[in-house]
């Protein structure tokens, strides 16, 4: 019998290749010890076998999801390209949470690092990328974009900065901790 | 006239190019920003705390902004990995304890961290570290901890690789199997203890006032040294363990940091230990300031290092 290529086909794919990629290459990668290890004369539960059970449970809903498709829709090029443009805005927001505020002190002697807590400069980043971000999925969601969005993004960020920065004295604004 | 205005300008710019120059010779060092400070320990415990309130005392004495962060995880492995990759110039260090950059770091496989990729700035106090019970078992000595062992075995609280590994050997000098039960922190272990879930554990000072107040008591010093609170309390080399939780709480900045960055705020941090808001914690908690520093502290921090493989042979 040909498989049949539904929407729910390449979910479980991309399921069972991102399952295989976590327990062949990530794990291996990322954990001191293999499944098990001997400490104190006795074996015990080692780094990897946690994640390597949570990554044999993700391949095994891939299988079952491949085998018994509840679902005729098929994956159409407007589904990809929605995907694609969620995923890339959150990406480019992100980067531009991240980097706004380094490029902006990039002509200056010592950086950005030792402005990372001072207003305004820690704020660009946050108020940037999250402006991007609620403004872009508003608009992606309407299908239109509009300042008016924007606009709003921005507001909306400068209150969420606005509230986590001026009540705590020893927090550094997102993502300046990581500066 | 002309003469005593221009008598007293001159004898202004004077005071200024004096007071100017004084200023900038007690502070011969300054961060260019904030410093990051990396706190090892579980948020609300003795050790947080005691950072906490030396973040503070710095900022108050020099106006340097000092942002206090948690990085928990792996005995103190986790916060050296994230200051490693830090920059050298002052604008970030971290409190660990000496056994982070000792056995916890060359265990740590794939850590990858010793203590040459670090700068030690000073130790603050030294770890009071016991093995401690609730008062209402009943032991009022070591020998009544092995007895109940052997009627039944006791789960022993640690918080450590190295502690879960002392207390394997503590059993096995006497013969007996405790189930070890390695928690995040002190306080866990406190807390464990106190609910029940722990027959016995090791606690860095946080016991003071529970054994102050006799709900608490100290079985026996993990130190080399006896305990403060409690001198009667046998040490581990007492009870035949010659292995022991020696421990200070310590100061590190990246490898490679400029000494007059090191000096400057090393002093900072010892005096914020000995006279600061922090002196009171360290005084009540770890029985007073110990500030070991420079090539003292270096030597320290690389024996630990390097003694750290027999006690890992010993357990194999």
């Amino acid at each position: 019998m040909k498989p049949r290529i539904t929407a729910d086909f390449w979910l479980a794919l991309f399921f069972l290749a991102s399952a295989i990629l976590l327990i062949v290459i990530w794990i291996p990668l990322d954990t001191g010890t293999g499944l098990t290890e001997k400490v104190r004369r006795k074996l015990t539960i080692g780094d990897a076998l946690g994640p390597t059970i949570a990554g044999v449970v993700i391949a095994l809903g891939a299988v079952l999801t491949l085998l018994r498709q509840t679902s005729e829709t098929l994956l159409t090029a407007r589904n990809v390209r929605w995907m694609a443009s969620l995923l890339g805005l959150f990406a480019l927001s992100l980067i531009l949470m991240r980097y706004v505020g380094p490029i902006i002190a990039a002509g200056m002697e010592d950086g950005y690092r030792p402005l990372r807590a001072t207003p305004p400069w820690n704020y660009a980043g946050f108020l940037v990328g999250g402006t991007l971000m609620i403004g872009g999925l508003t608009g992606i969601a309407a299908k239109k974009f509009s300042l008016r969005d924007f606009a709003i993004g921005f507001a909306a960020s400068l209150i969420i900065a606005l509230f986590y920065d001026l009540p705590f004295d020893d927090l550094v604004l997102p993502p300046n901790g990581d500066v | 006239m002309r003469k005593f205005v221009k008598a007293t300008a001159i004898a202004a710019l004077f005071s200024v190019a004096t007071i100017t120059s004084a200023f900038a010779d007690g502070h011969a060092w300054a961060p260019k920003g904030p410093i990051k400070l990396i706190i090892a320990f579980a948020a609300g415990g003795g050790a947080d705390t005691q950072a906490r309130l030396i973040a503070s005392d710095i900022q108050e004495a020099t106006g340097w902004e000092v942002i206090p962060e948690q990085v928990t995880g792996k005995g103190g492995v986790n916060a050296l990995v994230a200051l490693k990759k830090m920059p050298a110039d002052g604008t970030a260090i971290a409190l660990v304890v000496t056994e982070s950059l000792g056995y916890n770091a060359a265990s740590a496989k794939g850590a990858g961290i010793s203590p040459s990729d670090f700068t030690g700035l000073t130790t603050t106090a030294a770890a009071q570290m016991g093995v401690v019970a609730k008062a209402d078992k009943g032991w009022k000595s070591f020998d009544d901890v092995i007895a109940a062992a052997k009627a039944g075995k006791l789960r022993f609280g640690t918080m450590s690789p190295r502690l879960s590994d002392l207390a394997f050997l503590l059993g096995n000098a006497h013969g007996v199997e405790f189930n070890i039960v390695q928690v995040r922190g002190g306080r866990a272990v406190m807390n464990g203890v106190q609910a029940g879930d722990m027959d016995l554990g090791f606690m860095a000072g946080i016991q003071r006032k529970g054994v102050a107040s006799g709900d608490l008591v100290n079985l026996a010093s993990a130190m080399s040294k006896p305990l403060l609170q409690t001198p009667d309390a046998p040490t581990f080399a007492d009870l035949g363990v010659k292995f022991n939780g020696d421990a200070h709480f310590v100061f590190v900045a990246p490898g490679g940091m400029d000494p007059k960055a090191r000096k400057a705020i090393t002093e900072a941090i010892v005096k914020a230990t000995n006279s600061g808001k922090a002196s009171g914690i360290i005084g009540k908690a770890f029985g007073g300031a110990v500030n070991i520093q420079g090539a003292e502290l270096d030597a320290l921090l690389e024996a630990g290092f390097n003694s750290a493989g027999e006690l890992m042979k010993a357990v194999q």
